[in-house]
C-alpha cells in the first residue's frame, strides 16, 4: 500500500426514485471508495423516500461538453429538418 | 510578524481551516462563512459573514 | 408468560436502544468528515426510534400510565436496565467504531431472532430493526476493516479499543430467570444461539481486519440488575436535565 492519502475523492451522486424512470443528479459527496459512498448517498440523499436506486460516479470520471464548444457541438442540427421525424408524411392508412 | 508583508497564500489556508465552534467537523470555508482574505500593505484583511443575522457564534470565530 | 418477565425484557431491549442511541449522537457536528457525521447520526437516529417502540411497548405492559418519555427522562440510574457496554464514553473514533460494530453484530443476530418471537408486538418491532441492524453492520464493518487493515495509527487505535471493549461483551448472553422464562416460551431467542452466531459474525470480520481476537478476561456485569459504571450518572445528568428542570414540557 502506498502512502496514505489525507484527501478523500469527490463522487457525484445520481438517484432514481421509486416512481422515477432515470437517474438525477442530486449532489457530491467524498468517500473513499465506491461502498462508502454509496452508503453515504444513502444515508444522505434518501433519508425521505424509499425504493431507489444509486449510482455514483468518480467526479473525475464525468466528462462535461464545454461551453465554448456548445457552437459547434449543437447549433448545426437546427438546420437539418430532415433529421426530426415531421419532415415526412405518414400515409393515411398507418395513422393510428 | 512586524515588518513582514503577509504571505497571502499561506495565510488563506490557514485561514480557511479554522472551524466553526458549533459543529467543528465544518470550516468556515466550508459554510461560506469566510468569503475573503487580502493583504492591505502590512496588515491582512479577513472577511466573514455570518450565516444568519442573529449568529451567536460570529463572536467566537 | 409473566408480564413482569416480559416487561423486563422489554425495558433491556429499550435502554440498549437508547442508551446506545444517546453516545452516538455525541458525534453529531464532531464527526472525522461531513458524510461519516451524517452516517453515524443516522444510526443514532435509528436506535433512538428503535427505543421509543420498545419503551412504549414496555409501559403498556407495566400497567402503571408511564409512557415512553416517561421511562426516559424520569427514571434514576439503578431503574435502567441497559449493558455496561452501551453506556461507556464514546472515546475516539476507533474506540466507538469497534463498539458499534461489536453492538451491530449483536443486534443483527438479536432482531433476526425476534422476527419469530411468540410475541406479536417484538415480533413486529424486530421486522423493522432488522433490516435497519443490517445496515448498521455494514456500515460498521467497513470502518473496522478500514481502521484495522488501515495505518500503523489506525491498527493500534482499534486493536486498543477493541482490548477495553472485550471485557464488557460476554454481559450481551448472560442468562437469569427472565431469559429463562422467555426463551422456554419461544418469546426470545436463546442465548446460547446468539452468543455462536455473534462470535463468528465478530471473529470473521476482526481477522480479516487484521486484529487480534483479545483473551477472554474478567467479564464486566451489573447493568442487567441497574448496577452501572460511573459513567452512566453522568449521561443521563445530560440526557434528562431539561425533562427534569421543566417538569412536562411540551414542544
Amino acid at each position: 500500500m502506498g502512502k496514505p492519502s489525507q484527501h478523500l475523492p469527490l463522487w457525484e451522486v445520481f438517484i432514481r426514485s421509486k416512481r422515477g424512470l432515470d437517474h438525477k443528479h442530486v449532489g457530491s459527496l467524498h468517500a473513499a471508495d465506491a461502498e462508502q459512498g454509496m452508503q453515504y448517498a444513502r444515508d444522505t440523499y434518501t433519508r425521505r423516500s424509499e425504493g431507489c436506486s444509486i449510482w455514483v460516479v468518480r467526479s473525475t470520471d464525468v466528462h462535461a461538453s464545454q461551453s465554448e464548444d456548445s457552437a459547434s457541438f449543437f447549433d448545426p442540427a437546427d438546420d437539418k429538418i430532415y433529421r426530426h421525424p415531421t419532415f415526412y408524411d405518414i400515409p393515411e392508412d398507418l395513422k393510428i | 510578524m512586524n515588518g513582514m508583508v503577509p504571505d497571502l497564500g499561506r495565510a488563506r489556508d490557514l485561514v480557511s481551516r479554522v472551524r466553526d465552534p458549533e459543529i467543528p467537523v465544518l470550516t468556515i470555508a466550508d459554510l461560506g462563512v469566510l468569503r475573503d482574505v487580502r493583504v492591505e500593505g502590512r496588515r491582512l484583511v479577513v472577511t466573514i459573514t455570518p450565516t444568519y443575522t442573529g449568529c451567536p457564534a460570529m463572536k467566537a470565530i | 408468560m409473566s408480564a413482569p418477565a416480559l416487561f423486563e425484557y422489554a425495558l433491556r431491549l429499550g435502554d440498549d436502544a437508547l442508551i446506545n442511541g444517546q453516545r452516538l449522537s455525541e458525534w453529531c457536528g464532531h464527526g472525522p468528515f461531513l458524510e461519516e457525521d451524517v452516517g453515524v447520526a443516522n444510526t443514532a437516529l435509528d436506535l433512538i426510534g428503535r427505543a421509543r417502540l420498545l419503551l412504549a411497548y414496555a409501559g403498556t405492559l407495566e400497567g402503571k400510565g408511564r409512557d415512553e418519555d416517561d421511562l426516559a427522562f424520569t427514571r434514576d440510574e439503578r431503574d435502567w436496565r441497559n449493558v455496561l457496554l452501551t453506556e461507556l464514553p464514546k472515546g475516539d473514533f476507533g474506540f466507538t467504531t469497534l463498539r458499534q460494530f461489536l453492538l451491530d453484530a449483536y443486534n443483527r443476530h438479536l432482531y433476526d431472532g425476534l422476527r419469530s418471537s411468540k410475541d406479536g408486538t417484538l415480533a413486529g418491532i424486530a421486522g423493522r430493526a432488522a433490516k435497519e441492524c443490517e445496515y448498521h453492520l455494514r456500515h460498521s464493518g467497513e470502518w473496522v476493516l478500514r481502521l484495522g487493515d488501515g495505518t500503523e495509527e489506525s491498527q493500534r487505535r482499534a486493536q486498543r479499543a477493541l482490548d477495553e471493549l472485550w471485557p464488557y461483551t460476554p454481559e450481551l448472553f448472560e442468562t437469569d430467570r427472565v431469559t429463562e422464562e422467555l426463551e422456554a416460551q419461544g418469546v426470545a431467542p436463546a442465548a446460547a444461539t446468539l452468543r455462536t452466531a455473534w462470535q463468528r459474525t465478530v471473529e470473521t470480520l476482526l481477522r480479516a481486519a487484521e486484529l487480534t481476537v483479545p483473551e477472554n478476561a474478567w467479564p464486566q456485569t451489573g447493568g442487567r440488575q441497574g448496577m452501572h459504571s460511573e459513567h452512566m450518572g453522568f449521561l443521563l445528568a445530560e440526557m434528562q436535565f431539561v425533562q427534569r428542570a421543566y417538569p412536562g414540557l411540551d414542544w
